[in-house]
């Protein structure tokens, strides 16, 4: 059974094409990386996936548990189980991280132990002291992915899509998101979708597949440590020639 | 002739020629029907307070019906004093009238000092034609956990109303005030108020006004505040549902040494309500510091005018101002306008000003977290018009809260 098929997906943005033909699929409970460089369309593909009104879908499909959501609205992919932690999410004035998590749960029907799991999770992802901050306001880097990666955790999704969340991140807290992410998304049995560009989280989470994105296409599919390792060692740019793609 | 009736007739005088003053900010309005209106006006219906209807809508405004949070308080329905009360030894909540009358030797030193009498037509109508208005003194050492709260409510069509109030903290006094104004019946007529603030050295004075209003009326509160030594005024103002027009200019003097003000306001325009919302915080006592907050909200064809002004005279004094608009409408218009005043070399002031609509990157972000279109708009519209105001009692927080819920969720 597949978590996530992407098919045949044609994107576009403000006119413009950004997407082409992108196919791949996830697996209950595997954890996927893609991989690729800067403005490859990483983070189109996610905002897709989730129903962002900004991406057209020019042609294709993307089925969540065998259903078509292609269509559906972005609140309804997120309410069947799908959660995107943002790369560089906006600033939300006069808003709480706690607040927001206690609305989002709210509207999910979930009363129960809402803020003993809060608390969990953000002594687990060391962001106690930006529970009753607004949102990302003036929040390190570091700090707006672990309240992102937070975020997630909280929505327990069936899917996780995680753009970029080992990017402008210190060694340290890149080890504890991958902990985290081990122990309690991969763990509890979510199907996780990792994007990133440095490669470095793939040292701490154990993926069982990657992509490469190039330009917006697939370019690449296969073994997760062997991918990451060719990558680590030559870099896209040499990747690229190695395997004779064209730019 | 006593003194009280003296210094009257030389207020009066004053006022006389300055009925026809325009104000420097904000539309004129011509009071003559008023002022014929209320001359002829002998009694006002018989009102009960205690109405379902009448108390949902006291409550719109932040007003605690039970009373049971409340140290005192003061009701008074167009000109007329429904009633006052204090709880607390030491806290005295009188009428202008009775104060005047009983406590003039106290209140001489405080009446009209804050504002001139002539500072512009509707100061001088206050003093020529107003009735009532509160009268609070807190004696010296004084500190009131639970608000007073206070109620300035219009009933009759076309009803002039306007009251003098005056607030006295003595030294190491603190108190909490919560003023609701709004109408209860015709949302017509014009609101003056005069109020005079002074807060004693080391003492505090927070005051939280929530004003609901229709649009065929017009509102011109004329606020001054003196602060003394170590002294500190917090006041939240917010603006639900907007008049006609609206037009007021708090003046905030930091007289004494480390003294502190904080003045933040929320309004929101609707329909084709003009409002000009400012504050001015004179900073002249040594070290001391003063903020100015606002929030102003354009929807329908509303013009918000959001001024600030801080002046800077004492050494090491330091201000801050921030203005942000967010238009909700093509047809809004608001208007920012920060202005800071060194006028010695050793202040630090500052400000930031943005007026702008919703990101729309906000929106598909929290609908990223599975909220609807109109959810995230909501959320982002509350969140923008919370102002944390810091130094206020939880209770009145949680009443400021509330009542910006519901009207986000109604935006």
């Amino acid at each position: 059974m597949y978590a996530l098929e992407v098919v045949d997906l044609t994107v576009s943005v403000s006119g413009k094409r950004i997407l082409k033909n992108v196919s791949l699929n996830i697996k209950c409970g595997e954890v996927v990386l893609l991989l690729g460089p800067n403005g490859s369309g990483k983070s189109t593909l996610v905002q897709t996936i989730i129903g962002n009104p900004k991406y057209r879908v020019e042609s294709g499909k993307i089925i969540f548990y065998g259903e078509d959501i292609t269509k559906l609205p972005m609140e309804a992919r997120v309410l069947k189980g799908i959660s995107l932690a943002y790369q560089i999410p906006p600033k939300i004035r006069g808003v709480k991280v706690r607040d927001l998590i206690v609305h989002m749960l709210r509207k999910r029907g979930k009363t129960k132990n809402i803020v003993s799991e809060l608390e969990e999770y953000a002594s687990l992802l060391k962001v106690q002291h930006l529970l009753d901050r607004e949102i990302n306001v003036g929040f390190s880097g570091g700090e707006m992915k672990r309240v992102e990666l937070l975020l997630t955790l909280m929505q327990k999704p069936k899917l996780a899509l995680l753009d970029e969340v080992d990017s402008g991140v210190d060694v340290e807290n890149i080890a504890l998101m991958g902990k985290v992410i081990n122990e309690h998304l991969v763990g509890s049995g979510a199907s996780t979708l990792i994007i990133t560009h440095t490669a470095q989280i793939a040292k701490y989470v154990k993926a069982d597949k990657a992509y490469v994105m190039i330009n917006g296409s697939i370019k690449c599919e296969g073994d997760a440590e062997k991918i990451v390792k060719t990558i680590l060692q030559y870099g896209f740019e040499k990747c690229i020639k190695c395997l004779g793609w064209k730019l | 002739m006593n003194t009280l009736s003296k210094s009257r007739e030389l207020f009066k005088e004053r006022a006389r020629k300055a009925l026809t003053k325009k104000s420097t900010y904000g539309p004129d309005i011509d009071l003559e029907p008023y002022i014929r209106k209320h001359l002829e006006s002998s009694s006002l219906e018989t009102l009960n307070i205690r109405d379902p209807k009448i108390q949902t809508r006291l409550e719109s405004v932040g007003v605690d019906v039970s009373e049971t949070g409340r140290s005192g308080s003061y009701y008074q329905v167009d000109w007329k004093i429904i009633s006052y009360y204090s709880r607390i030894p030491g806290v005295k909540v009188l009428t202008l009238e009775d104060a005047l009358e009983n406590y003039w030797d106290v209140i001489k030193d405080y009446f009209w000092k804050a504002i001139p009498v002539d500072r512009d037509k509707y100061t001088a109508t206050v003093e020529l034609y107003g009735r009532g208005g509160y009268v609070i003194l807190v004696d010296d050492g004084v500190k009131v956990e639970n608000p007073i709260q206070t109620c300035l409510l219009m009933y009759t069509r076309n009803i002039l109303q306007a009251p003098h109030n005056i607030i006295v903290l003595g030294d190491n006094a603190e108190l909490h005030v919560i003023t609701g104004c709004t109408f209860l019946k015709e949302p017509s007529g014009i609101h003056l108020s005069v109020s005079e603030f002074y807060v004693g050295k080391g003492s505090k004075l927070t005051f939280t006004m929530i004003h609901g209003w229709g649009l065929q009326q017009h509102i011109r509160p004329r606020t001054g505040v003196i602060v003394e030594d170590e002294g500190e005024f917090i006041s939240h103002y917010i603006v639900l549902s907007p008049p006609g027009t609206l037009q007021t200019y708090p003046t905030v003097k930091l007289r004494g040494r480390d003294s502190k003000a904080y003045i933040s306001s929320v309004s929101v325009g609707l329909n084709t309500s003009i409002m000009d919302i400012g504050a001015e915080i004179i900073l002249e006592g040594r070290r001391s510091i003063g903020e100015i907050v606002s929030r102003s909200l354009g929807r329908d064809k509303s013009t918000i005018t959001a001024r600030s002004r801080i002046v800077g005279l004492g050494r090491e004094s330091k201000g801050h101002i921030e203005c942000m608009g967010l238009l909700l409408s093509d047809s809004a218009v608001i208007e920012a306008v920060p202005q800071l005043s060194a006028q010695t070399d050793d202040v630090e002031l500052t400000h930031e000003a943005s007026i702008g609509r919703i990101a729309e990157d906000e929106i598909y972000y929290l609908m990223s977290k599975g909220f609807t279109y109109e959810e995230a708009k909501s959320i982002i519209v509350r969140g923008f018009m919370s102002i944390e105001v810091k130094g206020i009692p939880k209770t009145l927080r949680n009443m400021i809260e509330n009542v910006i819920n519901i009207v986000s969720s109604k935006l």
